[in-house]
């Protein structure tokens, strides 16, 4: 049982990781192949992730339910909106129309007089990006809240905030359109003040830490190949 | 601290600067395109009729608003020069609806037919392995389509089996970290060029692959749709939304201010109530 709890995924993790490094530099057809392999079983495991994941959204809220926490209520929506969603996608064996191999008489994306179509589009498009949207109203209450010229760094953020801000924006441009499109005061413009800001120190702070995290993920799976890392095994070692 | 009424009257006039424009349009400010969003659009409008491309939909509804124009405007500058489209969507189940009705919509619009001039193939988890797939063999990973159709003897990709070697540009249109698998194990290997749309808060961070030039395109946000909107000569929601987002800009603008001016004033009444010595 040890064996197969904790023995057998290292070994896995070790011979499928390392083959998939080697195949990498290995341009031959053959092993190309294997790998086209490998990368359709990383999908498929992907997909059982995603049960899983679906299998616990609905466990916490089923327990909620039963437990009658505070809120509850919005469970049952949680639930029975999970519920319509796949029985609108299921395909009911009917006739298919002239041309179609699958037709889902309640649900696909191109029945438009469909449940399921008329569920995503005018249920979950306008409430998701309403949730998004709501983001305008907290950012501008924050913005009066915290963004104060208390010490140099927080001036300076707030000054390139400003900027950025601003040439981003048609009015914001048109508020220096007057200035030179080049020398000196055409580098004063907002546009191009904006582009300074994004393309040098922003871009040079990010590719710090893109590098640092690409850094970070190869020290990761080197550890995981060979059996240092086991975290992922369920439990700290 | 701040009181509630002034909590509300934030709210209210961010409410206001979104809604009055959008009632009452006006043409004041000129949306000039930028260098980033002319990669992208100077790309496709530099494509022969025949070529094809990708169009990844990695974005679910919340980011629609933003991302969706976008999407809208790319497909009808494609479209328009009869290249062909291969739709994807890698990011979230959701995505896939969008992908449809937009391809179905303007593919529909321009007589543009499903499986020949365009195709939109569903959502599959785990990207990395996905995209590396796909330069290699499509209808491998790609059995069927988005809509369920078998993608064995699609026209669309009997001409291009694989996207290495077959495809002319590849747009993604990302509303989470899409754009670095695309450009690692899509566009570096695969050998085309490409290019990313992204909403506005994810923009700064992609402005390293854009210097890079690992992808000679950036549009970012609203304001890049419009851009692109304008470019292709058919304004749409982008465009009318570009008004309430610079008085949204401008009134942010002032809510610093006037939260600065909030701040100096009661640390110099602080002061004075100190004793004013230091």
């Amino acid at each position: 049982m040890t064996f197969l709890r904790r023995q057998l995924p290292v070994v896995i993790a070790f011979v499928l990781g390392l083959f998939t490094l080697v195949i990498f530099y290995i341009p031959a057809a053959p092993m190309q192949g294997i790998g086209d392999r490998l990368k359709i079983f990383v999908t498929i495991i992907g997909a059982f992730a995603m049960l899983l994941g679906i299998n616990s959204i609905l466990g916490q809220h089923i327990t909620k339910i039963r437990k009658k926490r505070p809120g509850y209520g919005y469970s049952w929506v949680l639930i029975l909106g999970f519920i319509a969603m796949m029985v609108a996608w299921i395909p009911w064996w009917s006739v298919p129309p002239e041309g179609t191999t699958v037709y889902y008489p309640w649900g696909g994306l191109e029945n438009n007089q469909g449940v399921f179509y008329w569920m995503f589009f005018w249920i979950l498009v306008p409430m998701q990006a309403t949730m998004f949207s709501i983001l305008a109203f907290y950012i501008a209450s924050a913005a009066y809240r915290s963004f104060r010229a208390k010490t140099m760094e927080a001036t300076v953020l707030l000054i390139a905030a400003v900027i950025v801000m601003l040439g981003r924006v048609p009015l914001g441009t048109s508020m220096t359109s007057w200035l030179p499109d080049t020398g000196f005061w055409g580098s004063l413009r907002m546009e191009e003040m904006t582009s300074w800001l994004l393309n040098i120190p922003n871009a040079a702070g990010f590719r710090g830490i893109v590098l640092g995290v690409a850094l970070g993920i190869i020290a990761t799976s080197v550890r995981i190949i060979f059996g240092v890392e086991k975290t992922y095994m369920g439990g700290g070692d | 601290m701040v009181r509630s009424w002034e909590r509300y009257l934030l709210y209210a006039l961010i409410a206001f600067a979104v809604f009055l424009p959008l009632i009452f349009p006006f043409d004041v400010w000129p949306n000039l395109p930028t260098r980033e969003v002319l990669g992208v659009f100077n790309t496709i409008d530099n494509l022969q009729p025949g070529d094809t491309i990708v169009v990844a939909v990695d974005f679910d509804p919340s980011s629609e608003p933003e991302l969706y124009p976008m999407l809208l405007a790319v497909l009808r500058h494609a479209f328009s020069k009869d290249i062909y489209v291969i739709g994807i969507n890698l990011f979230g189940p959701a995505g896939t609806g969008l992908g449809v009705k937009a391809l179905t919509d303007v593919g529909g619009e321009m007589g543009k037919t499903d499986g020949s001039d365009y195709v939109m193939l569903g959502f599959k988890p785990n990207l990395p392995a996905v995209i590396s797939q796909l330069n290699s063999d499509i209808k491998e990973m790609y059995r069927s389509d988005a809509n369920g159709r078998p993608t064995a003897d699609m026209p669309i990709l009997q001409r291009t089996p694989k996207l290495q070697g077959n495809i002319k540009y590849m747009v993604d249109l990302a509303a989470g970290e899409t754009v670095r698998p695309w450009v690692a194990y899509g566009s570096a290997p695969g050998g085309y060029p490409m290019g990313a749309g992204c909403t506005a808060v994810s923009f700064a961070d992609y402005f390293s692959f854009y210097q890079s030039g690992q992808i000679n395109g950036l549009m970012g946000g609203l304001k890049a749709a419009a851009e692109y909107e304008e470019l292709v000569g058919e304004k749409g929601a982008a465009s009318a939304g570009m008004n309430s987002q610079s008085i949204v800009h401008a009134l942010l603008v002032l809510f610093i201010i006037i939260g600065n001016v909030v701040f100096f004033r009661s640390l110099s009444l602080k002061h004075v109530g100190t004793g004013g010595g230091a």
